[in-house]
């Protein structure tokens, strides 16, 4: 079964998230902040990894470049982020950032992300 | 138009477990159970069928040339190898045989599956009708990709040696796009892989195993037919997209961005069925690699290849990296003559916040992609690849 990664700390974005994943199809599995992001990244190997960009402790920019550092295939990481310089998208493309959605998002364009990516044949066509 | 499949097995116990565990769904399709091969040819020249799983292994005809004869009399028919069986040379033939490869005893969810996903008609990639058919027949009676002899030779000599490890392999693979098809199609079937998702052309590699890729490059079924100056410069081009779209595209796109280079024209390969009007290359070389069961953003990718692209803000993705690619290596030598420009296109896609701070003079890269392409692809192996490979 395909798994997604939610790393976010705020329970009510992930909480929305995972529901609208679940719905898809997908196990969902979250954290609520960065070290516990890349913990369960370690443990779960995640298909696709939805990653908010801004949080306290090891934030989203932090939790990518881990990320990226690892061997083998990258997986495909989707950061949310706040609308401000320091947090945007200019900072995640170099760091190697597949999508960027700025919030307000809703939870269809991050499902959209996903399916496209990673869906199985039947999400793909229902877009 | 119901959906009519048909199973293949010597024996009746096996047929029997098929029809009582598949009940479920004999209101989606129209079943149908065969003992023998010279069985099932008839009972596909009396009724058209939509696929057939066949065993491998049967006494008289086996799976192997069964399902060869079905790709030549009745290409229209998906073919799926349903098999427990595990000799090498005979995995070979039907690895050439079949679109579909599934470890028997099979999961009822996993030939459920692909049966589901062999008939759905995908809107934005398949065309329906008449013109469907066409491209579903000039599709399914390909078994594999024309390889030139002199490729599959560096790809066996890679292999031989005793230092020749599954990178180098790997990478010879990446300048093969028959062989590069080949194994694609493979590492997606459980029977051939040992692992769950593959994503890149090394992944790939690894999860068909060296054995598989030399028995692969051993058969005549890959070798070029002769000279063939179109398909070279196919080859040359989608070379040098991969090699480039690996620049381009994000790290997580990246495999599914190569693999869609790759394999961007594989229509071409295909031979149009004699007395069929032409279908349109681009059409049949997707629904070749819905059959062989190709992850979805890499077929969608192909399938969008000539449509003009608007990068979305949230990132470039797999079908317009593959684009960016091919745009620039159009603005090189190893561009396609029947395609014209499209510069402001181009200067769109360039201009992304993905790709507008990267330290990258795209144009350069793609001259050096086009000539490291031009190197392979004419025999030598360029400089700059032998450094990239160690």
């Amino acid at each position: 079964m395909t798994v997604i990664l939610v790393i976010d700390d705020d329970p009510g974005t992930c909480q929305l998230l995972t529901d609208a994943l679940q719905h898809q199809g997908y196990s969902v599995q979250t954290a609520g902040d960065g070290l516990a992001g890349l913990r369960t990244f370690e443990a779960v190997h995640p298909d696709f990894v939805v990653l908010d960009a801004d949080m306290p402790l090891l934030d989203g920019h932090a939790v990518l470049r881990t990320v990226r550092d690892r061997d083998g295939d990258p997986v495909p990481v989707l950061m949310l982020t706040a609308a401000t310089p320091l947090n945007g998208a200019a900072r995640a493309w170099p760091d190697g950032v597949d999508y960027c959605l700025t919030k307000p998002f809703t939870p269809d364009e991050v499902t959209k992300l996903v399916n496209s990516l990673v869906g199985a044949w039947w999400a793909e066509n229902e877009q | 138009m119901t959906t009519r499949v048909l199973f293949v097995d010597d024996e009746p116990r096996i047929l029997d477990g098929l029809r009582r565990s598949l009940r479920a769904y004999r209101h989606r399709w129209e079943m149908a159970f065969a003992t023998s091969g010279a069985q099932a040819l008839e009972m596909l020249a009396a009724t058209p069928h939509d696929i057939v799983l066949s065993d491998m292994r049967m006494p008289g005809m086996d799976g192997a040339e069964l399902l060869t004869r079905i790709s030549q009399n009745h290409p229209e028919v998906a073919r799926v190898v349903l098999s427990g069986h595990t000799e090498p040379a005979a995995a070979i033939r039907v690895a050439i045989a079949g679109h579909r490869f599934l470890n028997k005893p099979a999961d009822v969810e996993q030939v459920a599956g692909v049966i589901t996903e062999l008939t759905a008609r995908p809107s934005r990639t398949a065309e329906v009708g008449d013109e469907g058919q066409r491209v579903r027949r000039a599709a399914g009676a390909v078994r594999s990709l024309p390889t030139p002899p002199e490729h599959l030779e560096q790809v066996r000599k890679l292999l031989g040696r005793p230092d020749g490890d599954l990178a180098s392999a790997a990478y010879a693979v990446a300048h093969n796009v028959g062989l590069a098809a080949k194994l694609f199609q493979l590492a997606a079937s459980p029977f051939f892989s040992s692992r769950t998702r593959v994503t890149s052309l090394g992944n790939a590699v690894a999860a068909v195993g060296s054995p598989t890729i030399r028995s692969l490059a051993d058969t005549g079924e890959l070798l070029w037919p002769g000279p063939t100056p179109r398909l070279a410069e196919t080859v040359r081009q989608a070379v040098a997209t991969a090699d480039l779209v690996a620049l381009i595209a994000s790290p997580g796109n990246r495999p599914y961005a190569h693999a869609a280079a790759l394999l961007q024209d594989v229509g071409r390969f295909a031979r149009q069925p004699a007395g069929d009007p032409d279908v349109s290359t681009r059409a049949v070389g997707v629904e070749l690699l819905r059959l062989w069961g190709l992850p979805t953003p890499v077929v969608a990718a192909v399938a969008q290849r000539d449509r003009e692209h608007t990068p979305d803000a949230s990132g470039l993705g797999v079908a317009a990296a593959v684009r960016a690619a091919y745009l620039l290596v159009q603005q090189t030598d190893a561009r396609d003559p029947d395609d014209d420009a499209h510069d402001a296109e181009l200067a769109s896609l360039l201009a992304h916040p993905q790709l507008a701070n990267a330290p990258t003079d795209w144009l350069r890269a793609a001259d050096d992609a086009a000539a490291r392409a031009e190197g392979w692809t004419a025999g030598r192996e360029s400089r700059s690849g032998r450094e990239r490979r160690s």
